[in-house]
């Protein structure tokens, strides 16, 4: 009992000191080409769906504090408010009329398959990352010039890999983040598939924001799979 | 026994000594972590540095662009347009749409700000360079079609990114350039320009473009055919310049996302969340 004691502590202490570091909020943010500020201004700091969210992704105030938003939840310049706004993306992008696709389950099974949403800094290599099924968004994956609705793709694509890693082994144009086939229903086949699907039935958005969902769907389907899954996108 | 006693007592203390350690270095952390959020006037200096840096070295995207006009008229219509492309809520295409129409009523004088617009914009912010794109696109105005060439004449760029697992310099380059496709496939379209035409074949000819340009540009290629006997000309040609391996993206047909549920049990029951809820979070959630 003692030692267990004793490695826990250990653990706790080098797992602290391996990730405690301090990072910087870029400056000039623009919240409006990012989408942030139009879908936050819908949100409108509704306590309800901060409650729902933080309690889905069930986060914890130790990992979004130290100025990660956590006491300014609304501030879509902080990582916290920038996470609320992709997921309110997820959940609200269904369109009842398809009740097999994708928009319709996607926010569910995230949260299903993420036991924490977490913040860190990083180290500038990684947007973000699934360990055991805790899924950590770094800085780059706060504000690498991505949009709120490729941000929740990416949430997606991580929640995916609790249960699928990528199985490709390098064999496409994408390295390490390659899937085997589009069968595999890997973590690719997961992100294009709501990209496509937002593209051609999401409601509620804009023609340009759909397009640019297509665009993006059409690029991973060519180069995230080793066997091109052939589909017209 | 005694022994015993002892060998517990030190590992015990040993536990206290790290406990103790553990508390100050969580404190000591926890105020390093305070600055995270809090920018000081020092970074700023230093970010502002990087930024100019940055600028300098940026390459000249367009050389040859129409002169852009400065008229602050049409760069507030611009800045209102470009917002309303990432709205949502009811209304927000209806909205987006009226806002097109408008600058569709002066869209050449639009174009040659946009294409300003796009020069004078940094080379890594990919979203507001594909919303100058995605706009030009939309507005259909001859002046966008030596920006689009320009741009797809150029050599796709090397990938800067150091996490192509999330984010990839190519896929951002990739999308602008998919929309500059689509830009010029519609005057292939709608006034079969030769020249366009011969632009799409480049790209298809060339073995160093990214399978997904040559996709689209087969499809725009072939939607310029005026009837089937065309289009079949038109597929055996774009088939001489594809290896075999390609020929599978000649074709114009786009299909319908296809219908799928998780391979998990539905994840859509209520209960289950309930319960998922109660069993692990204890933590409370943030006041606004």
């Amino acid at each position: 009992m003692i030692r267990i004691i004793f490695v826990l502590l250990i653990t706790l202490f080098l797992h602290e000191l391996a990730f405690s570091k301090t990072c910087i909020i870029p400056n000039n943010l623009d919240n409006k080409t990012s989408g942030d500020e139009q879908y936050s201004n819908i949100m409108g700091c509704d306590k309800h769906y901060i409650d729902k969210y933080w309690d889905d992704f069930n986060m914890l105030k130790w990992n979004w504090n130290d100025g990660f938003g956590y006491y300014d939840v609304c501030n879509n310049n902080l990582p916290l408010g920038r996470m609320l706004n992709a997921i309110f993306v997820l959940d609200k992008t269904k369109n009842i009329h398809y009740k097999k696709s994708i928009l319709n389950w996607a926010y569910d099974y995230a949260e299903g398959d993420i036991i924490t949403l977490s913040a860190g800094c990083g180290d500038g290599t990684l947007n973000a990352q699934n360990i055991l099924a805790k899924v950590t968004f770094y800085m780059d994956g706060f504000y690498g010039g991505k949009s709120v609705v490729r941000r929740a793709g990416i949430l997606l694509h991580e929640a995916r890999h609790t249960r699928r890693i990528h199985n490709g082994w390098g064999n496409c144009p994408s390295g390490a983040s390659c899937d085997s086939s589009w069968e595999y229903q890997g973590a690719n086949q997961y992100q294009v598939l709501w990209l496509w699907w937002f593209g051609r039935h999401s409601v509620h958005t804009t023609k340009a924001l759909k397009n640019d969902a297509l665009r993006d769907a059409r690029w991973r389907h060519d180069n995230r799979f080793n066997q091109n899954p052939g589909k017209n996108i | 026994m005694k022994k015993r006693t002892k060998k517990n007592f030190n590992i015990f203390f040993v536990s206290f000594i790290f406990l103790v350690i553990f508390i100050i270095k969580n404190y000591y952390f926890t105020t390093q972590d305070q600055k995270v959020g809090l920018i000081k006037k020092k970074d700023i200096k230093v970010s502002t540095r990087i930024i100019t840096l940055e600028k300098k070295q940026q390459p000249n995207l367009i050389s040859a662009t129409p002169p852009f006009s400065s008229n602050s008229k049409l760069k507030k219509q611009v800045t209102l347009h470009l917002k309303k492309i990432e709205f949502v809520g009811e209304g927000a295409d209806k909205a987006y749409q009226e806002s097109l129409n408008e600058l569709r009523k002066n869209k050449e004088a639009v174009t040659n700000f946009l294409i300003g617009e796009y020069k004078s914009t940094k080379e890594e912010n990919y979203i507001k360079r594909q919303q100058l794109f995605e706009t030009m696109r939309a507005l259909h105005s001859k002046n966008s079609i030596p920006v689009f060439n320009e741009i797809l004449m150029e050599k796709f760029p090397e990938e800067k990114s150091e996490d192509l697992h999330h984010g990839s310099t190519q896929l951002e380059e990739g999308i602008i350039r998919l929309t500059a496709i689509e830009g010029l496939g519609h005057f292939a379209k709608e006034e079969n320009n030769e020249e366009i035409l011969l632009t799409l074949l480049e790209i298809i000819k060339n073995k160093e473009s990214p399978l997904p340009l040559k996709r689209q540009a087969v499809r725009e290629y072939l939607h310029s055919s005026s009837n089937e006997k065309k289009l079949a000309q038109s597929k055996e040609l774009i088939k001489e310049y594809l290896p075999k391996s390609e020929h599978f993206i000649v074709t114009k047909k786009i299909d319908d996302p296809e219908e799928q549920l998780p391979d998990t049990e539905s994840p859509g029951v209520e209960n289950d969340h309930d319960q998922h809820h109660q069993e692990h979070h204890d933590s409370e959630s943030p006041k606004i």
